[in-house]
């Protein structure tokens, strides 16, 4: 609604602009190329996410003063402090990094971004750089348009580089062209007035322009044309700090919650150092002069000295903002709740992470967890058995010999409220995500979790049909009927025991190979079972009904375990693609199986 | 002698089959030595298990992994030989 009316109104403006003003134009095109060159940048960069960027992330953020020097220089490299935010977001989203160290890759972004600024007044004005723009934007061109990902991306970067010195060219000429026409100085607002007034202007520019980089650009460029007072400058760029927020804020609406505390924090953040420097500004002044004449920034280098002025102000919100992290996070998690809602939620899987293969398949994984340990919980009621009980040592024949009651379970209250959205939700995003993946890899990935997520529920649905006859029989007076469906019980138990056991263990230390004594004891145990069915039937111990009840009952367990034995194979497999391939070619097939179980036999 | 090494090395180096071959022996090593562990536990557990039925999914898992082991062994064995089988 917002963008039906503002959208056209900028149109207006800008079309109003060019026909009265030549440079202008000039000014608005090197903006326009500078913010295009940007999303270059940005994609070329992305070439390379999906393995590198995420692996160094994770390792980068293990500690409070990793992941802001993770923030400083990875926003230095990319120059671009969105899309370090983006790839923070995606990964707090998906779990794979906890809010502190997020916060603290945020923290740094921002200091990282002020390096934007030192690169434009002290490389950008000083040299010519659109000379360098050209062939960069010639090389570039050419790899864009080779077959292979990695050259693509390196073509994508030097492109984007290459645009952004040629925004900058053009806005330099543009400004210098208007100072010859109009002096915009004349409209300069000394004093506090002045300060909160080009604040805003400065936070408004950011808002529309969506990137604090290119406001400080834009500024710095009038800057050195005279065209606005070092003061209103000072204003400019404090303000652009408030509106890149409004930037994150809006990325963090299609984010999770998590994702919402990181873009609050990201706010307050730039909102109380934004206040710090405004309050603060003479003495933050006097120590951008002494700065600057210790490094030999001349008096009147007004450029430079607003870039040291931004990374100044920046570092001292760093400073005053970093021990306040672990409150902060205490903060955000009482003032942003998770929805109370009646339906479990997804956790991990939002459109923040859909974008990165990597990232995509990481919170999959960590949503079928999610999915997997409510199935857990309701299979493990539907035996009548304690959770704690089947992660423990103890024997699960005398735990289910030892059962005094059986469990009150809604079964299909359960599955509708923890299960089933649950599971329409993971298939819809690996729908969507396949979409947007074209690695073979990454896609046959997805395949395999949309699989786990279907056993999941297989094996719920299968619970479902035993549950009725389980709780019935569970405590039957007759000691026959109670140890064939003690026996189901323990098979299936058995298999939860297992999978815990590997997740406990990790898999650094297990192997899903494990699993194939799983499936082995889901043979034996149903061959046991038939026997002892068998050998009831021949005595009478149990009628011939009874006997086909156990029989159903019976596939519907061995199928809850086979599908939790398939599920475990495609969820807690190696991550490591080598090792994966080598986990599997140990799986023992059927021949391999009759092998052991003939030699168990003799 | 450390002419002919050098070329050993450097076809070694250029021939991208055989490296990955290597990889796939190293990646199985690193199971294999997993299952060696485990099958070291399962050992040990047996020796103190007095309970019949435990036993025998205890040795059942035992076997199991022992046939684990020896498929892993087996598929190195052929990666390391067509290492060694003589090139057309």
């Amino acid at each position: 609604m917002l963008n039906r009316i503002f959208l056209p109104g900028i149109f207006v403006v800008l079309a109003y602009g060019f026909w009265i003003s030549p440079e202008f134009k000039v000014i608005a095109a090197g903006l326009a190329i500078f913010l295009f060159g940007m999303l270059a940048l940005e994609e070329g960069f992305r070439a390379f996410t999906g393995g590198t960027l995420e692996i160094l992330l994770g390792k980068a953020t293990d500690r409070p003063w990793k992941s802001i020097s993770f923030g400083i220089a990875s926003t230095t490299l990319v120059q671009s402090s969105s899309l370090v935010s983006l790839i923070t977001i995606s990964f707090l989203s998906a779990g794979l990094i906890d809010l502190a160290a997020a916060i603290g890759v945020v923290f740094g972004s921002n200091l990282g971004t002020t390096t934007g600024a030192w690169l434009v007044a002290g490389l950008g004005l000083k040299v010519k750089i659109s000379a360098y723009a050209m062939p960069l934007l010639v090389f570039g061109v050419l790899l864009i348009l080779q077959k292979s990902k990695a050259l693509r991306g390196i073509g994508y970067g030097l492109t984007g580089l290459g645009l952004l010195f040629l925004g900058i060219h053009y806005m330099k000429e543009g400004f210098e062209a208007f100072r010859d026409t109009i002096n915009l100085a004349a409209y300069a607002v000394p004093g506090y007035a002045g300060l909160l007034l080009f604040t805003l202007i400065g936070a408004a520019a950011t808002v529309i322009l969506q990137s604090s980089h290119a406001t400080l650009v834009l500024i710095i460029t009038a800057l050195a044309a005279d065209q606005i007072t070092y003061e209103n400058a000072l204003a400019l760029a404090i303000g652009a700090n408030i509106g890149t927020t409004v930037t994150a804020m809006l990325g963090a609406i299609s984010a999770n919650v998590e994702g919402k505390r990181l873009a609050v924090a990201h706010l307050i953040f730039n909102m109380i150092t934004a206040l710090l420097a405004i309050a603060f500004l003479q003495p933050l002044l006097w120590g951008v002069d002494g700065i600057s004449s210790a490094i030999g920034i001349s008096p009147d280098d007004h450029t430079l000295k607003l870039a040291v002025f931004h990374t100044l102000f920046n570092l001292v919100g760093l400073v005053i903002m970093v021990p306040f992290i672990k409150t902060l996070v205490g903060l955000l998690q009482r003032l942003v709740l998770i929805p109370a809602a009646a339906l479990d939620q997804p956790r991990y899987i939002s459109k923040a992470s859909i974008e990165m293969p990597a990232t995509a398949v990481e919170s999959v994984r960590n949503e079928l967890i999610h999915l997997y340990e409510n199935a857990y919980r309701l299979i493990s009621h539907g035996l009548s058995l304690h959770r704690g009980t089947i992660a423990s040592e103890r024997d699960l024949a005398e735990a289910a010999a030892d059962t005094s009651r059986v469990m009150p379970l809604d079964i299909d209250y359960y599955y509708e409220h923890y299960i089933k959205g649950l599971h329409s939700a993971i298939i819809e995003f690996i729908s969507k995500a396949q979409a947007q993946q074209s690695s073979e890899r990454w896609s046959n990935e997805l395949y395999a979790l949309r699989q786990a997520s279907l056993n999941i529920v297989e094996a719920v649905k299968g619970m479902k049909h035993l549950h009725k006859n389980l709780s019935r029989y569970v405590l039957s007076r007759d000691p026959y009927v109670r140890e064939l469906y003690n026996e189901i019980r323990v098979e299936i138990a058995t298999v939860l025991r297992e999978i815990e056991q590997i997740r406990d263990q990790g898999p650094d230390a297990e192997t899903i190979l494990s699993l194939d004594a799983v499936r082995l004891g889901l043979d034996e145990s149903r061959r046991k079972l038939d026997a002892t069915l068998d050998e009831f039937i021949r005595s009478k111990r149990i009628t011939a009904q009874m006997a086909t009840s156990i029989m159903n009952d019976s596939a519907y367990a061995y199928n809850i375990g086979k599908n939790l034995d398939d599920m475990a194979r495609s969820l807690l497999s190696a991550r490591e693609p080598e090792l994966k391939n080598a986990e599997q070619k140990l799986v023992l097939d059927d021949t391999d199986i009759e092998d052991v179980l003939r030699e168990d036999r003799d | 002698m450390k002419t002919k090494h050098l070329l050993e090395k450097l076809t070694e180096f250029l021939d991208a089959d055989r490296r990955a071959q290597m990889a796939q022996v190293d990646s199985i090593e690193e199971v294999l030595e997993k299952l060696e562990k485990k099958e070291e536990k399962l050992r040990s557990k047996l020796e103190t298990e007095p309970d019949p039925d435990k036993r025998e999914r205890l040795e059942m898992k035992l076997a199991v992994c022992q046939a684990q082991c020896k498929k892993g062994v087996q598929i190195i064995e052929e990666l390391l030989g067509k290492k060694d089988e003589p090139a057309n």
